[in-house]
């Protein structure tokens, strides 16, 4: 019985632990794409020290949450111009062709905060309301609760384009966070319910004489 | 001559055992096992005061440190129960038995067991148990009794 008790608690934990949105939280840190200072855009700008890349590659961050379609770059095979697949302009053209015609296509001339490079495609909706709140850093710690629906949205999907502009697109909704937090608050609320059930079954089975008045015990 | 008397409607939380008319508490185990043979086992396991744990024979041995209490039963309460009394001196000859306040007589055996359940240990898994009374509970009580043309009977006492 202590063991199932233990294996219980251990499962909970593990499943808690298994939401945490520890991918958005660390990106939150430091890769937050606008706000800020403009030195902290780019996590490792150095130019001086290290060695020298290869000519041709370009410093490319993988965006945090793929889309089903999307394969980052660090997946393809080779870099080359010639041969291969322009996996950049396939994405882009998938992502356009899921997406649709954004409604607005944001740039640094519309917001100045936001770099020259950058391209945030705006489709009116709530996803992308969320984009514009993380790439501006306006976000809340109640985003990364299971209390707000930010919780169950992916960070937003960033393309690096062949051009060196980089086109954000809005978050997508995550199903399998949705189903995993309705596992793990249906399991809390299954344990604390039977508990308190069991615990007024136990002080009743207590309080209806019990063995208050028995020589036994 | 001591007196040990036991009320019970049949279950450990209703039962209620009195040395001498006073009632005994923190009970663990109560073994009585009288035989017309001469048989003649009596066993009390308690806690005492000092929270050690006795084990005696009440019909010879001195109770050390036993717990008494007040009676737990009321009056009308006790009239539900029903109540065995053995007064003995640890022979079985000098052995006289009363029930329900009538002696008993063509009396062959008395067998009575009765355990208190193991308290339950606090862990995350008890948290859970619906507080049901656990394993190593024993209540078992039984007298056997000798009737014409030598057919003996045996029967629940409580």
């Amino acid at each position: 019985m202590k063991i199932k008790g233990w294996l219980i608690l251990t499962l909970i934990i593990s499943l808690l632990i298994g939401l945490l949105p520890l991918d958005e939280l660390s990106a939150r840190k430091g890769g937050k794409s606008f706000g800020g200072s403009r030195g902290s855009f780019r996590t490792s700008p150095k130019s001086f020290g290290g060695t020298k890349s290869p000519i041709g590659t370009r410093s490319y961050d993988a965006p945090m949450t793929s889309p089903k379609n999307f394969t980052p770059r660090s997946q393809q095979t080779t870099p080359r111009s010639f041969g291969g697949s322009v996996s950049s302009n396939v994405n882009k053209f998938n992502l356009q062709s899921k997406y649709g015609i954004p409604r607005k296509q944001i740039t640094s001339r519309e917001m100045s905060n936001l770099p020259p490079n950058v391209v945030v495609n705006d489709y009116g909706n709530f996803a992308s309301g969320l984009m514009m709140g993380y790439l501006l850093g306006h976000t809340s710690w109640l985003w990364f609760t299971p209390f707000h629906p930010a919780f169950y949205y992916s960070q937003p999907i960033k393309v690096e384009n062949p051009d060196g502009t980089i086109s954000y697109y809005p978050p997508t909704f995550d199903f399998g966070k949705l189903l995993m937090t309705l596992i793990v608050l249906g399991s809390l609320g299954f344990i604390l319910y039977t508990y308190f059930k069991n615990k007024k079954l136990r002080l009743m089975h207590r309080s209806s004489d019990g063995f208050s008045k028995s020589s036994f015990g | 001559m001591p007196s040990l008397t036991i009320e019970s409607n049949g279950t450990i939380e209703m039962t209620a055992v009195y040395f001498n008319g006073q009632q005994i508490a923190g009970l663990t185990e109560l073994f009585l096992n009288l035989h017309e043979d001469g048989t003649f086992d009596s066993v009390l396991v308690y806690k005492g005061l000092d929270g050690k744990e006795y084990t005696k024979n009440p019909f010879i041995d001195y109770l050390d440190s036993i717990n008494y209490r007040e009676p737990a039963f009321s009056e009308w309460e006790a009239r539900q129960l029903k109540s065995l009394v053995i007064e003995s001196d640890g022979e079985i000859e000098n052995t006289t038995v009363y029930y329900n306040g009538e002696i008993l007589d063509g009396l062959v055996n008395i067998f009575i067991h009765i355990k208190a359940p193991k308290k339950n240990k606090t862990s995350i898994a008890s948290l859970f148990n619906k507080g049901e009374i656990s394993e190593g509970a024993v209540f078992r009580a039984t007298f056997t009794f000798r009737y014409q043309n030598d057919v003996l009977k045996t029967e629940e006492i409580f």
